[in-house]
């Protein structure tokens, strides 16, 4: 089979799984979203209000407001399906029908993964284009079509890095009973480090210099800057370098993971 | 009473063995649950790093607010986590039968039968953490004070379960149970923040409807401020309201299962 036929196949047998059950695919989106805003909204009118001003480390309240509205979006697009795609399959056995298809497992569950990010770029841009409708665009904001484009650059670049994390960590089930313990970390480690509950601009200076350099902030803040417009392009080069550097050294622990832990496969499922 | 407590010695047996059975894993969480902690002690201070104040609360005041909530999670993580996960499950692949031909109470033989032991540490480290925090609140708290806080906390992990399960027994009527318990998690954030910073009709669902602001914010406002007659009755109430509903309701979803697949 061409590549572009199996490819298209899993796109649209995953986009459907998605939408199958519509009604919550809509919900779980308008809640997380509503959540997610409405606690960052209420706790920085709260420090704002305390503080008296307008700016705080670069950001208008309106400014942080649109970055949370990105958040739990350009999160849901770079970890795609979430926990446990690759682990699940050898715990339950189910990874042999995988060994035995025309196409390479990784590359299989990597489109696997891109198909369910793409279908969150539609859910992405109805919140922006909603968010603009209603309170316009911050002053601080220089976002326009080449931010976008940058921004989305970055989603590819931190999804592929985040595909490489989580099998390296799920390649762990060949060894280990149980291992979303382990990706639930990542999440965590995301969520503060990563800037998902506070930007990092809000850390202190030395802090915001050592995240720069580890994978955390690549996989939520990163992406996000960029669309807003708040990264020069050296700056979003050097992003996807770092970005890239991290894949590659995930890729070969994934990749020396499944060359020994395949070897311990039975198929039997625990 | 004495044959439910009998059985939850039998649960408690059992469960330990269990995860001495799947040790790594009995590690992981402990790692996994002290960096929960971590990431939101760490969140509140970066916080404060911008504030002097946070609904009403400084970062003394805020650490036993945030060691209230660590011990919903961990009693909730410990006692009913891994149970309340399977029950739409159950419900939807017509799997409950077993459940209903005990000779106890089906909600409560699901609800508890597997203890979390490797959690169980984690309580203790949130127990810990409170312990701490009030070590270091720099006015004295009298140990009663402490006492009601920590039973006010236990009824706000059941209050939790209680809105937990509203979100679960839809699952007796619909194809899956998983999209509003995704919404219930995705809500559940708003108990990591103190009540008093919600306005408007935000809070009010979320002190009534919505209860997720009372859980843990209540019963330190309790322990920190003038003890408030009226901020008691209303958690009282609203605990005892969603007592009987979740138990109305649960019997409601019983008639309505088939027993057959969705």
């Amino acid at each position: 089979m061409a590549v572009h036929g199996w490819v298209t196949k899993v796109f649209s047998t995953e986009i459907r799984k998605l939408v199958t059950y519509r009604f919550d695919f809509w919900m779980q989106f308008t809640v997380a979203v509503f959540a997610h805003v409405s606690v960052a909204f209420f706790l920085w009118k709260a420090v704002f209000d305390y503080n008296n001003v307008t700016v705080m480390r670069g950001y208008t309240f309106h400014g942080l407001m649109l970055y949370y509205i990105m958040v739990p979006m350009v999160e849901r697009m770079i970890f795609g399906a979430g926990l446990g795609m690759v682990a699940r399959e050898i715990y339950d056995g189910s990874l042999t029908k995988y060994l035995i298809y025309p196409v390479s497992f990784f590359r299989y569950k990597y489109a696997q993964h891109v198909a369910n990010s793409l279908i969150f770029i539609a859910q992405l841009f109805a919140a922006l284009l909603i968010f603009r409708a209603i309170f316009g665009m911050p002053a601080e904001s220089a976002m326009n079509a080449g931010s976008i484009a940058m921004g989305i650059a970055a989603i590819f670049f931190s999804g592929l890095l985040c595909f490489f994390i989580n099998s390296s960590i799920e390649l762990i089930a060949f060894w280990a009973d149980n291992v979303w313990t382990l990706l639930v970390m990542v999440r965590f480690c995301v969520s503060l480090l990563g800037g998902v509950m506070i930007p990092l601009a809000f850390f202190p200076e030395k802090w915001e210099a050592v995240l720069k350099y580890l994978p955390f902030s690549y996989l939520a803040s990163f992406p996000i800057q960029c669309i807003m417009g708040r990264i020069t392009l050296i700056e979003w080069a050097e992003g996807l370098i770092i970005t890239g550097a991290w894949a590659g050294v995930f890729m070969i622990i994934m990749s020396f993971m499944w060359d020994r832990g395949r070897y311990r496969y039975t198929g039997v499922g625990i | 009473m004495s044959r439910y407590v009998r059985l939850y010695i039998y649960f408690l047996r059992f469960s330990f063995s269990k995860a001495m059975e799947f040790r790594l894993d009995f590690y992981f969480r402990i790692v996994m649950d002290i960096i929960f902690y971590g990431i939101n002690i760490g969140f509140y201070k970066l916080v404060f790093n911008h504030t002097g104040l946070l609904g009403g609360w400084n970062m003394d005041q805020m650490m036993i607010f945030i060691s209230g909530y660590l011990i919903i999670d961990a009693i909730n993580m410990t006692v009913f986590a891994n149970n309340l996960w399977m029950i739409s499950e159950y419900i939807n692949k017509g799997e409950l039968d077993y459940y209903l031909i005990r000779p106890v109470s089906p909600l409560f033989f699901l609800s508890v039968r597997d203890f979390a032991a490797n959690s169980f540490l984690n309580l203790i480290m949130a127990g810990g953490i409170l312990t701490w925090s009030i070590m270091s609140y720099p006015e004295k708290i009298g140990w009663y004070m402490v006492l009601f806080f920590i039973v006010m906390i236990i009824l706000g992990t059941l209050l939790r379960y209680f809105v937990r399960m509203i979100f679960i027994i839809p699952s007796f009527w619909a194809q899956s149970g998983q999209g509003l318990e995704m919404i219930f998690f995705t809500l559940n954030r708003f108990i990591e923040r103190p009540d008093r910073i919600f306005t408007g009709p935000l809070r009010i669902i979320l002190t009534t409807a919505l209860p997720f602001s009372i859980m843990a914010s209540f019963p330190a406002r309790i322990l920190l401020e003038n003890f408030d007659m009226l901020l008691l009755f209303h958690f009282l109430a609203v605990f005892l309201l969603f007592y009987f509903i979740v138990i109305r309701f649960w019997r409601k979803g019983l008639k309505a299962y088939s027993s057959a697949s969705s």
